[in-house]
């Protein structure tokens, strides 16, 4: 029952923030860019550089915010938006780099995966590099395929699955070295 | 089945993390809003300045044409005019006087020769006397030819010649072409007290050696040419039985009995100019009086 007028509260702050109503443009801004701003964080390991990422995105947002055509929820719209944002801030800086280095897969790196803290998942993410980066935030957290994956960065598929999987082992094997740390093993 | 629990873990973690923007990110990104905003505006205005000139440009352009068009006629008020033939012609108007720019009495002697040795072949050697004007009329136009003229082997006359011109298939006229020197020759002649005089036609250069005094002009004869009275006057004094040289002196005497220094010529032949013949009819002589009365008082009001 809160839901319905929730949902009809954000149309109108939509219709608002068409017309150009500041305010309303600003009850969007403070209802989305906590989300916001974590998704460009795991792309840019910077917080105030993901802030700036951020702005462009909700500029974006509201530039264009008269193409949205609420056929998806608002938040996907503008996540969605803040990605694409990423993504371009990253590959106009550098030029992607798909490495073929090979990680040692460590099939015990996961076992206690579970009880990481969300900081070292961060950790683990920011230390990837970016093309692996691209391609785990981009299938793991978004949910793209790797068709889209692939048109989005401008490769082939394969290239997206091959840079997934070294993405995953990269991960564990960061996760073990964490872990290690963490209980005191060298 | 590993990658895909971290992939899990990962992706709940991440989705559902917040993180609390700056204070200032609102106003940096209304900032931001603003500048977007601004160029759009600045661009309307800029737009809407251009179209409303270009209206202005229009409108004014539009209006100007308006007011220098020429307002439509309408058919039922249409005139139909005879078509004009746009052909240049030259009248000849033998009647009143032979064309004031080409005709002076030059004296007989070259003028070159008195002038200290100072020649000047370009002037004296133009023939002068040889210059002939070509007269065209239209068909239609009734030419009076004097009798003087009449016999002269000097005046060449062509009838009915036919000229071809552009546009038209053929357009009959009758060319005249005549000698001014003989034609002045020919009305000096008629005067017996005019000899040894010669028609030219005057260049600027003869203008001025007659401005500098170095020709002798026989006053009547040049009264005579510039007038014309060969024909029309004279018939006039011939009819009624006037002599013009009696009308001359008593105008003369007249104007001595009144003191007033007016040459009796020049006053008579600008009443002669003003008489035709209904002024015979009445009372030559009365008419002219009173002329000369006019002209006379007129004079000496003028130099009051």
């Amino acid at each position: 029952m809160k839901i319905i007028p929730l949902h009809n509260q954000t149309n109108q702050l939509i219709a608002d923030a068409i017309q150009q109503k500041r305010e309303a443009q600003q009850a969007l801004f403070a209802q989305y860019s906590p989300k916001m701003l974590g998704v460009c964080r795991q792309y840019v390991k910077d917080v105030h550089h993901a802030e700036d990422l951020m702005l462009t995105g909700f500029l974006k947002v509201f530039t264009h915010l008269s193409k949205f055509k609420n056929e998806g929820s608002f938040e996907g719209w503008i996540r969605r938006i803040m990605v694409n944002t990423c993504i371009s801030y990253l590959r106009k800086k550098n030029p992607v780099q798909l490495t073929d280095e090979d990680f040692v897969f460590n099939e015990q790196a996961t076992q206690s995966v579970e009880t990481t803290e969300l900081e070292d998942i961060q950790k683990m993410i920011d230390g990837l590099p970016i093309g692996y980066k691209m391609v785990f935030n981009l299938y793991a957290v978004e949910g793209y395929k790797h068709a889209e994956i692939a048109q989005e960065l401008g490769i082939t598929e394969s290239t997206s699955k091959s840079q997934l999987f070294k993405a995953r082992k990269w991960l564990q094997t960061q996760y073990l070295i964490i872990n290690k740390t963490a209980n005191g093993v060298k | 089945m590993e990658s895909n629990k971290m992939d899990k873990i990962v992706r709940d973690a991440m989705q559902s993390r917040t993180i609390q923007p700056s204070n200032s990110a609102w106003e940096r990104l209304s900032d931001q809003l603003d500048v977007v905003k601004a160029p759009k505006r600045i661009n309307w205005f800029k737009y809407a300045g251009y179209a409303a000139s270009v209206l202005l440009l229009i409108s004014v352009a539009f209006f100007m044409n308006t007011t220098d068009a020429i307002e439509p006629i309408e058919k039922n008020n249409l005139v139909t005019s005879p078509t004009i033939d746009t052909t240049e012609f030259v009248k000849p108007s033998f009647n009143n006087s032979v064309p004031q720019e080409t005709v002076i009495v030059k004296a007989a002697k070259p003028i070159v020769e008195e002038n200290n040795g100072i020649t000047n072949k370009g002037e004296t050697e133009k023939p002068y006397s040889k210059k002939v004007r070509t007269v065209k009329m239209s068909k239609s136009t009734a030419v009076k030819v004097p009798n003087v003229l009449k016999g002269n082997p000097r005046i060449v006359m062509a009838k009915n010649t036919p000229v071809k011109s552009k546009g038209t298939n053929q357009t009959t006229r009758s060319s005249i072409k005549i000698d001014s020197d003989a034609l002045l020759l020919a009305v000096t002649k008629s005067d017996k007290r005019v000899t040894e005089t010669t028609a030219v036609i005057i260049p600027n250069s003869s203008k001025k050696l007659l401005n500098q005094g170095n020709i002798k002009i026989n006053s009547e004869a040049l009264l005579y040419a510039v007038t014309n009275p060969n024909k029309d006057i004279s018939e006039y004094y011939k009819k009624y039985h006037i002599d013009r040289n009696e009308v001359l002196k008593n105008i003369q005497k007249e104007l001595n009995k009144v003191n007033l220094s007016i040459d009796a010529a020049t006053l008579l032949t600008s009443v002669e100019k003003n008489i035709d013949e209904e002024t015979f009819k009445k009372s030559f002589m009365q008419v002219v009086k009173g002329k000369i009365t006019g002209f006379a008082s007129a004079f000496a009001n003028r130099n009051n």
